[in-house]
């Protein structure tokens, strides 16, 4: 059961020399023909199953605001077939058109007649009032409001009555930790109950939590659709380097491992060494490890920085830093040469899988030019033989002391 | 097809459209005193300067009568009907520009818009006319033949101006000079229409022309609660609905090929 089924989806917006053109092309589209024509949108099939909750990321002009147009019916696509089954809500933008002069009750009440609620419409406001928690101010002009005001008063309105799809476009991250947090526990209780979802979103965390499949958007097309983390790894490497730059491969543990840059620096081998200087994937907590990174130059480069990224399971970064935070910038290296750098470090870390990404770029970013970036280039686990038993990702060394005082 | 879609389209928003209709209204005099008074106090002070100025200070009267109020009256009769015309057809064509920041982000019918139109220029209408009614009473006017004699011109005015209004609204949006040009047409549109002069008081060939503003015959009808020399008949419309159901079939065909259009022209 498809909750959204997109076929060949084409949008092109046309390049008019003149509006009357614009004009006489909507009237005859066949006598009148264009010739310049931007394709936003290219050739873009997907489905969306009942209860799945998709995120769609891309850099900006990607396409992904006019995919989510088209799927909420804002705009009609060019050509291709959009199927939606099911009551649907979607935020498209901040504020979703309020009115800055009428007052927060009364655009809500426009605003669920827009979403074509007609029945208890009392009783929906008074929920509405509930949820978004802005007080007093709901019965005050919007034009007064805060922008998380506004955010809350919009998702609240749109999420007031459970919908079949919710659309979802960037409208989350503005509101504070609070009412993210409460968002997002609504948006996931909709999800158990059986709700589709539709993101965009540049929150990583966000988009890791709460969807079960990513599309990469570039350029109109998708780049790339499947499990967040690889998702989300793509877009990375898409942050910095031309697609042809790219090449996934499927690593050992079933999950894609990506190598992407420039190459005037080639990682050879990442490993972690441990106090015997032997080469380990099984780190106890709180001892000293050192993670070692070889690699080649290829071309003379200066500046360079190396870097290195833990992530968990999850993909959420628990740790990571680079050689210009440190101090130690290479600043000259000649073709041939080999490079070695050893960070030393505490395994600080909880029990569990981590992964480790390294990345050799110029300066303190990896957008600015980046040479080697490898991702997952070494997985290990941790545990935990020598200290007390402890949940979560970071090791704490933590000393107790007790007392008790009798009130007598 | 279409147009059936199109006409449950608007009673399944009628709610929609309702609160259209009371935003339009209120928002005219949010964050003021008097609030809602100013609705009022318009039309008022329009019907007042008309009966003071016309019978205590120039004194006209209209030929055959010997109320002192008859032009005044007179002129309320043209006036008020012609306002509600050109305040439904100058709406109407920035409908869609003005609500462009809806129509960008919710998927709601386009048509529902012009229908606010048409709710907040009747409601607007409704107050001048019942005021001016009022003010009559006192003249001695025939209060029954003043309300009958305003449903035929408000029926045509309404049809005429939603339809004109809905293929410049369509317009207007690609071809933004429209809005601009509407207010000009409408100020010559205002003269060539009998309604600070009588239509007998010119010579025989400008009447002719003159039948052929389609408004002419519905400020007549309208005009002829006092000025009884002229005989209104049901053919007399047949020139108005014409020119609605002209509009009403280019705006359809405009609209079944813009409405889809237009989110992404705003």
């Amino acid at each position: 059961m498809f909750v959204v089924q997109l076929k060949n989806i084409v949008k092109e917006y046309l390049a008019f020399k003149s509006q009357k053109g614009a004009l006489l092309n909507a009237l005859f589209p066949y006598l009148f023909k264009v010739k310049n024509k931007i394709k936003v949108l290219d050739n873009i099939s997907l489905e969306i199953k009942k209860g799945e909750t998709v995120g769609f990321i891309g850099l900006n002009g990607a396409g992904k605001s006019t995919l989510l147009k088209v799927i909420s019916g804002v705009t009609k696509p060019t050509s291709g077939k959009v199927v939606i089954n099911g009551k649907f809500a979607a935020i498209l933008e901040l504020g979703m058109g309020f009115h800055p002069d009428f007052t927060g009750r009364e655009n809500a009440h426009l605003a669920l007649k827009l979403y074509g609620h007609s029945e208890n419409i009392d009783q929906l406001i008074k929920q509405v009032f509930d949820f978004a928690e802005i007080g007093q101010y709901f019965d005050q002009p919007v034009r007064l409001y805060s922008s998380g005001m506004s955010v809350r008063l919009a998702f609240s309105v749109a999420t007031v009555v459970r919908p079949e799809l919710l659309i979802i476009d960037e409208a989350l991250s503005v509101g504070d930790a609070y009412f993210q947090h409460k968002s997002f526990e609504r948006i996931k209780s909709y999800k158990e109950q059986g709700s589709s979802m539709i993101l965009v979103s540049h929150d990583k965390a966000a988009i890791l939590e709460l969807c079960d499949t990513v599309y990469l958007i570039n350029h109109g097309k998708i780049l790339f659709g499947g499990p967040a983390v690889e998702a989300l790894d793509f877009y990375n490497a898409l942050l910095a380097n031309d697609l042809s730059d790219i090449n996934i491969q499927k690593s050992s543990l079933d999950r894609s491992q990506l190598n992407s840059g420039s190459k005037e620096i080639e990682i050879i081998s990442c490993s972690i060494l441990d106090a015997m200087s032997t080469s380990c994937d099984i780190l106890e907590t709180g001892i000293e490890y050192t993670l070692k990174i070889l690699a080649k130059c290829n071309s003379r480069v200066s500046d360079v920085v190396c870097g290195f990224m833990i992530q968990n399971k999850y993909g959420q970064i628990i740790f990571g830093t680079n050689t210009y935070h440190t101090s130690n910038i290479l600043k000259q290296i000649n073709v041939n040469d080999n490079i070695e750098i050893s960070f030393k470090f505490f395994a600080n870390l909880g029990p569990g899988d981590y992964s480790i990404s390294v990345a050799f770029h110029q300066h303190d970013a990896h957008v600015s030019k980046n040479y080697n970036w490898i991702d997952r280039i070494c997985i290990f686990k941790v545990i935990n033989k020598n200290h007390p038993s402890f949940i979560g990702c970071n090791f704490m060394n933590i000393e107790v002391d007790t007392n008790i005082t009798s009130s007598n | 097809m279409f147009l059936i879609n199109t006409f449950y389209n608007i009673y399944q928003y009628k709610s929609l459209i309702l609160n259209g209709i009371r935003r339009d209204i209120e928002i005219k005099y949010r964050r003021s005193y008097l609030g809602f008074l100013w609705t009022i106090l318009n039309p008022v002070s329009q019907i007042l300067v008309y009966f003071i100025i016309f019978s205590h200070i120039m004194k006209t009267r209209i030929n055959n009568s010997d109320s002192e109020y008859s032009y005044a009256i007179f002129l309320c009769l043209g006036i008020i009907p012609w306002t509600f015309f050109s305040e439904l057809l100058t709406r109407t064509t920035h409908v869609f520009i003005d609500n462009s920041h809806l129509l960008k982000k919710m998927n709601v019918p386009k048509i529902v818009f012009p229908i606010i139109c048409l709710g907040s220029s009747f409601f607007n209408f409704l107050i001048f006319y019942s005021l001016f009614i009022l003010f009559a009473i006192f003249t001695g006017i025939s209060t029954l033949s003043l309300i009958l004699n305003i449903f035929m011109p408000l029926f045509f005015l309404s049809m005429m101006g939603l339809s004109i209004g809905l293929v410049l609204a369509l317009l207007n949006v690609f071809i933004r000079d429209i809005g601009n040009l509407v207010s000009i047409i409408l100020q010559f549109w205002f003269w060539l229409t009998p309604i600070v002069y009588n239509i007998n008081s010119l010579p025989e060939k400008y009447q002719y022309l003159i039948s052929f503003n389609p408004i002419t015959i519905c400020v007549l009808a309208s005009q002829s609660a006092i000025s009884g020399d002229i005989k209104i008949d049901y053919a007399n419309y047949s020139f108005p609905l014409f020119v609605s159901i002209l509009f009403f079939i280019i705006g359809y065909f405009l609209y079944m090929r813009l409405a889809e259009k237009l989110s992404d022209e705003l």
